[in-house]
C-alpha cells in the first residue's frame, strides 16, 4: 500500500477533506470556549441539527429550484444561529458568572434535548442528502480521480479558515473579541457591551456548527448518534491546537484528519487509539496545546 | 452641583464589607486626591463608581443623574474613565489595538484623538505595533491612561498610577496628569505617594477602614504633620 502513490494520495486527500470539514465545526467550538469560557457540549448536537435542517430544506424546495442545496445549507446556518440567539439570551447568559459545572450540565441538557428533538422531528432511520448538481462526479487531479464534492469541502474549509483569521485579526470586531478573551471586566470598563460580544460569538459559533452540518450532510449519513462522534473529535482538535486558538484548531483538524485517514489504512484496529495517543502526547509535552498560550495571571 | 457625588455608599465583596457609608464629591475640572494606607477601600471606591462592584446602599450621582446599578459600559459611556491599579492592558493586543478598542467620539469640544494621545505620550508612537505584554511597567501605565483617554471621559479614575514606577517616569507622569487637568479633565486620583497627590490635587480625602476620616484642601494636609502621621505613615 505504502508504495502505491495513488492510494497514498487519495488517503491524504480524504484526510484533508475530513479535517477541513471538522475545522468548520471545531472553529465555532474553540471560539465559544476562548471568549465565553463555556465548554459547549452541545456543539455536536448543533452540527447534527444543521445536517437535518439541510435535509428538510433540500426536500422542501422544489428539485428544479436553482441552488437549492446551497440555499438549504445557508438556511441551516441561519436557523442554528437563531436557535443560539434564543438559547443565549434566555438561558446561557445567566450562567456566565457561575462555575463550570452548571455550564456543563446546561450544555449537556441541550444534547439530550437535541437528540430527542431529532427523533421526534425526523425519526430514527438513517437519512441522506444527495450531492448538489455539478458535484456528483470525480475530477482528474493528475495522480488520480477524486470526488469533486470532497474537493469542494477542502476549498470551503480553507476559505472559512482564512475569513475567520481575517475577521479576528484585521477587524475592529475581531479586536474586541480578542480583548474579551483576555480581560472581560476591563473591556466593560472601556465602554464595550461585552454581553453583546458574547452573544454574537455564541451565535456565530453555533451557526458555524450548523453550516458544517449542512456541508457535511452529502458526504455522510444523518443518524441520531452522529453528534457524539463529532463532539469528541472536535474536543480533541481544540485540545491539540490549544483552547481558544483558531490557528490551533486549524492545525489540530489537519492532524486529526490525516491520523484518521492513514490510521484506517495502516492500523485499522487502532485507528481511534492513534488519535487519543496524539492527544495524550500533546498534553504531556505542551499541555496548553500546540498553538495555545500558557495561562499567565 | 458637583459633577460626581458619592453619598453614603456601602460596598461589600460577598460577606466582607469594605466601604462603610463613604461620601465624596468631585467638581468639574478638579483634581481630587484619595489618600490612605493599603486596604482602606480606595480601589473599592473606584470599583463602586464604575459599577464593577456596585454598592449595596447609598447613591452615586453623575451630573445629577443616579448611576448606581448601571452596568460598567454604560457608566463609561456617560463619561467616566477608569485606569485600574494593575493596569490591565490587553497583553495579546498591540499598543495601537489597545487604543483603538477604547476609541469613542466625545461630546465635548476638547476631544482626545489618537494624534492628541500620541502627543501626550510620545513614547507610545514608536511602540505602536508592539504587543502590550512586551511593554515595561512605565510604558504599560502610559498605555492604560492613553487607552482611557481614547474614550473621551470627563472624569478619570486613576488608581495608584505611580506605583512601582522609576522616579523619572513618575516625574513624566506628573506632568502628563497636569496636562490632562489643564485640558479640563476632572481626575479622582488614589495614591500612596503623598507628594505626587499634593502636587496635583485641589482637594483630598483621607480614608481609613472604608470611611472618609479627613477631607480638605491639599495645603491643609501638607501643613499638618499630625494628619499625615495618623492616617498615612506606615
Amino acid at each position: 500500500m505504502l508504495n502505491n502513490p495513488t492510494i497514498l494520495f487519495v488517503q491524504f486527500m480524504n484526510g484533508l477533506s475530513f479535517g477541513l470539514t471538522l475545522f468548520i465545526i471545531a472553529a465555532g467550538l474553540t471560539l465559544i470556549l476562548g471568549v465565553l469560557r463555556v465548554l459547549n457540549f452541545a456543539h455536536g448536537a448543533f452540527f447534527m441539527i444543521g445536517g437535518y435542517v439541510t435535509f428538510s430544506l433540500v426536500n422542501w424546495l422544489p428539485a428544479s429550484f436553482p441552488g437549492a442545496f446551497w440555499l438549504s445549507v445557508i438556511g441551516a446556518a441561519i436557523v442554528l444561529g437563531a436557535m443560539a440567539w434564543v438559547i443565549e439570551r434566555t438561558m446561557l447568559r445567566r450562567l456566565y458568572d457561575r462555575d463550570h459545572l452548571p455550564q456543563l450540565l446546561f450544555t449537556f441538557a441541550l444534547v439530550l434535548l437535541a437528540e430527542d428533538l431529532v427523533k421526534v422531528a425526523w425519526g430514527t432511520s438513517v437519512l441522506s442528502v444527495s450531492f448538489p448538481p455539478g458535484f456528483k462526479k470525480a475530477v482528474d487531479l493528475g495522480i488520480s480521480y477524486y470526488p469533486s464534492y470532497r474537493l469542494f469541502l477542502c476549498v470551503i474549509g480553507t476559505v472559512i479558515a482564512v475569513a475567520l483569521w481575517y475577521v479576528v485579526n484585521r477587524t475592529r470586531m475581531g479586536r474586541l473579541v480578542r480583548a474579551a478573551t483576555q480581560d472581560r471586566e476591563m473591556l466593560e470598563s472601556l465602554g464595550i457591551n461585552v454581553g453583546r460580544i458574547y452573544m454574537m460569538v455564541f451565535v456565530a459559533g453555533v451557526a458555524l456548527a450548523g453550516l458544517g452540518g449542512g456541508l457535511a450532510a452529502p458526504a455522510t449519513s444523518l443518524t441520531v448518534g452522529m453528534d457524539a462522534e463529532i463532539i469528541v473529535q472536535c474536543f480533541i482538535i481544540v485540545i491539540i491546537g490549544g483552547m481558544g486558538s483558531l490557528p490551533g484548531a486549524f492545525l489540530g483538524a489537519l492532524i486529526l484528519g490525516q491520523l484518521n485517514a492513514f490510521g484506517v489504512m495502516l492500523v485499522p484496529a487502532f485507528e481511534l487509539v492513534l488519535i487519543y495517543l496524539m492527544m495524550v502526547a500533546v498534553l504531556m509535552f505542551r499541555p496548553w496545546g500546540l498553538l495555545g498560550h500558557k495561562e499567565v495571571q | 452641583m458637583a459633577q460626581l457625588e458619592v453619598t453614603g455608599i456601602e460596598t461589600a465583596y460577598g460577606m466582607s464589607t469594605v466601604l462603610f457609608g463613604l461620601s465624596l464629591e468631585v467638581g468639574e475640572g478638579q483634581v481630587v486626591g484619595l489618600l490612605g494606607r493599603n486596604g482602606v477601600g480606595k480601589t473599592t471606591t473606584f470599583r463602586s463608581i464604575m459599577g464593577l462592584t456596585p454598592p449595596r446602599t447609598g447613591s452615586i450621582r453623575w451630573n445629577g443623574t443616579e448611576i448606581t446599578g448601571k452596568p460598567p459600559h454604560e457608566i463609561n459611556r456617560l463619561g467616566i474613565g477608569f485606569v485600574p491599579e494593575d493596569r490591565r492592558i490587553f497583553p495579546e493586543l498591540t499598543v495601537w489595538e489597545n487604543l483603538d478598542i477604547a476609541m469613542r467620539a466625545g461630546r465635548r469640544a476638547s476631544t482626545w484623538t489618537l494624534d492628541k494621545v500620541y502627543e501626550l505620550f510620545p513614547d507610545l508612537v514608536g511602540l505602536r505595533d508592539r504587543k502590550g505584554g512586551y511593554l515595561s511597567g512605565g510604558q504599560q501605565q502610559m498605555l492604560t491612561i492613553a487607552r482611557s483617554l481614547m474614550g473621551n471621559p470627563e472624569l478619570l479614575l486613576l488608581d495608584e498610577p505611580s506605583e512601582g514606577l522609576a522616579p523619572l517616569v513618575v516625574r513624566d507622569l506628573r506632568h502628563q496628569i497636569a496636562r490632562m487637568r489643564d485640558e479640563g479633565l476632572s481626575i479622582l486620583l488614589a495614591e500612596q505617594n503623598l507628594g505626587f497627590v499634593l502636587a496635583l490635587s485641589d482637594r483630598v480625602y483621607i480614608l481609613e477602614k472604608g470611611e472618609v476620616k479627613f477631607s480638605g484642601r491639599s495645603d491643609e494636609v501638607r501643613d499638618n504633620p499630625e494628619i499625615i502621621k495618623r492616617y498615612l505613615t506606615v
